[in-house]
């Protein structure tokens, strides 16, 4: 049990529909009768999925839009939770779901770096002893006392990148967060992923669009599509399949 | 070995927050802290005139026994005006960051805490400008009142902020509650010139009792253990019901917002 780092056993996980009361009270009344069922109606998102990512993987998370890539990922933060099903995850979890997530826009760089490394659960002690290689690796450089709000999104989303993947992550969840960045900055992003392949102490979860970086930087891959696990394997046959179904479409 | 680094991370997470908050909070404004200041004492004038001046409350110290009961209330509406909004107003970090958001609001209610203690030296000046001596119980009552002030305004968060995630109607009804519980807790009036068999609309009013403890610690230099065990009641009560709402319901918070 102790070398698998995340577990999914039949997890569902459905959400809530709008129709109802948030629409206000007149739209609630109006609609009383059909507003009371679609109460209960929930969209399920995700249908009886397992599967189990094994400590010090570099794993992938690929599908359409809105299959419920991000729910997982939201899953695995703990951010969310499943209507069904049992997840486990061992390790301290860094997630990285939305670029510069918890960043205070007035506050400076170097200050939302503690900030956000104590809001993924390390000691502010901790935080301090990483603070100077993580702004070296952002390279934000003079501009790390500057209030955030006036860096440019490229600036946003290198040092929300540092502060996770600097601050020694055991469980790293990336979504989609590696399209930004200069060519050089993207490299040194590459660069570390790879540095993760092959610790066994990092294990890595990455959504993205970009089946590039799965054939380059992964050991496997999960396609999701319609609710549940289509897929899983070596990157090479999963990305594949799900090239040759989509793409023939065209 | 492990507990203590947690603990240690949970002294750090309240901390950052609070930092966060306090030099968020009057950003860009020139004025800055003095408005949790001004804010009371323009009320406290404007009582002075209508209730002290056109009405003519005949009242030694009005200024003083205003001051000791509005200091406390703009540290309690303040808190429990920002309920409603207390998660819903940080969708990112509800959303996307995984710790105990539970932290949000007590630290929202620590800085309205600290604001408050900020005023304390400007209410003793007031006090002594007027020939008054502050009491030496003071020393004690202060902390004591603050904590049980504390409890009932973060149980009211957690509870009102909890539940307003699915009901918005919520933040409208506050507000009129809140613009009652004012006029019926003895601010701008004392306790004893309201006719005893009113009195028990007084204890049924949550926020009433621990005004009454503000105002007897801060101006009569005593504690008024009676209304005091109504108090540490309501905080209580507040504490359990915002707690276990919060628990209940915080795994809908990231799906609803």
């Amino acid at each position: 049990m102790s070398d698998i780092a995340i577990s999914f056993s039949s997890v569902t996980k459905t959400y809530p529909s709008y129709h109802g009361f948030s629409g206000g009270i007149k739209n609630f009344l109006f609609r009383l009768p059909s507003s009371l069922r679609e109460g209960r109606n929930r969209y399920t998102v995700l249908k009886d999925v397992s599967f189990e990512v094994k400590k010090g993987e570099n794993f992938a998370i690929i599908g359409r839009n809105g299959v419920g890539k991000s729910t997982l990922l939201g899953l695995m933060a703990g951010v969310l939770k499943p209507n069904r099903g049992n997840i486990q995850v061992n390790g301290r979890v860094s997630p990285l779901l939305q670029l510069g997530a918890g960043f205070h826009p007035n506050l400076s760089g170097r200050r939302n770096i503690v900030l956000n490394g104590v809001l993924l659960g390390l000691t502010k002690r901790e935080v301090l002893r990483y603070l100077d290689s993580i702004i070296e690796f952002s390279e934000i450089g003079e501009y790390i006392d500057q209030p955030v709000r006036t860096y440019s999104s490229g600036m946003y989303a290198k040092l929300g990148f540092s502060i996770v993947t600097i601050l020694k992550p055991e469980v790293l969840l990336l979504d989609e967060v590696l399209a930004v960045g200069d060519i050089r900055f993207r490299d040194k992003c590459y660069a570390v992923m790879e540095g993760y392949r092959n610790s066994p102490d990092v294990t890595m979860i990455l959504v993205t669009h970009s089946l590039a970086t799965v054939l380059k930087s992964c050991d496997r891959a999960l396609w999701i599509d319609d609710k549940t696990v289509k897929m899983i394997g070596d990157p090479n046959d999963v990305v594949d399949m799900y090239r040759e179904k989509y793409e023939q479409k065209k | 070995m492990i507990n203590r680094k947690r603990l240690e991370w949970y002294r750090d997470l309240l901390l950052v927050l609070l930092r966060k908050d306090l030099s968020v909070r009057y950003h860009g404004s020139v004025l800055g802290y003095l408005w949790s200041l001004l804010n009371p004492l323009a009320q406290t004038g404007i009582y002075l005139i209508v209730f002290g001046h056109y009405m003519r409350f005949n009242m030694p110290h009005y200024t003083i026994v205003l001051l000791s009961a509005l200091f406390p209330w703009q540290w309690i509406s303040n808190s429990i005006m920002h309920g409603p909004v207390c998660f819903i107003a940080n969708p990112t970090l509800i959303k996307k960051v995984a710790f105990p958001k539970a932290a949000i609001p007590l630290v929202a209610n620590i800085q309205d805490m600290i604001h408050f203690f900020i005023s304390i030296p400007v209410y003793f000046a007031f006090m002594i400008t007027d020939g008054i001596c502050p009491g030496i119980s003071s020393i004690w009552s202060i902390p004591l009142l603050s904590f049980v002030t504390l409890a009932t305004v973060y149980g009211l968060n957690l509870l009102i902020g909890s539940v307003n995630i699915f009901f918005k109607d919520l933040g409208h009804i506050v507000g009129i509650i809140m613009n009652a519980l004012f006029f019926g807790s003895p601010i701008i009036y004392t306790l004893d010139i309201v006719p005893v068999q009113f009195h028990i609309f007084i204890k049924m009013n949550p926020l009433a009792p621990i005004i009454i403890c503000w105002r007897s610690a801060l101006f009569n230099g005593a504690m008024a253990w009676d209304y005091f065990g109504y108090a540490v009641l309501y905080a209580s009560f507040f504490m359990l019901m915002g707690i276990v709402t919060y628990s209940k319901v915080k795994w809908k918070f990231a799906e609803a917002m």
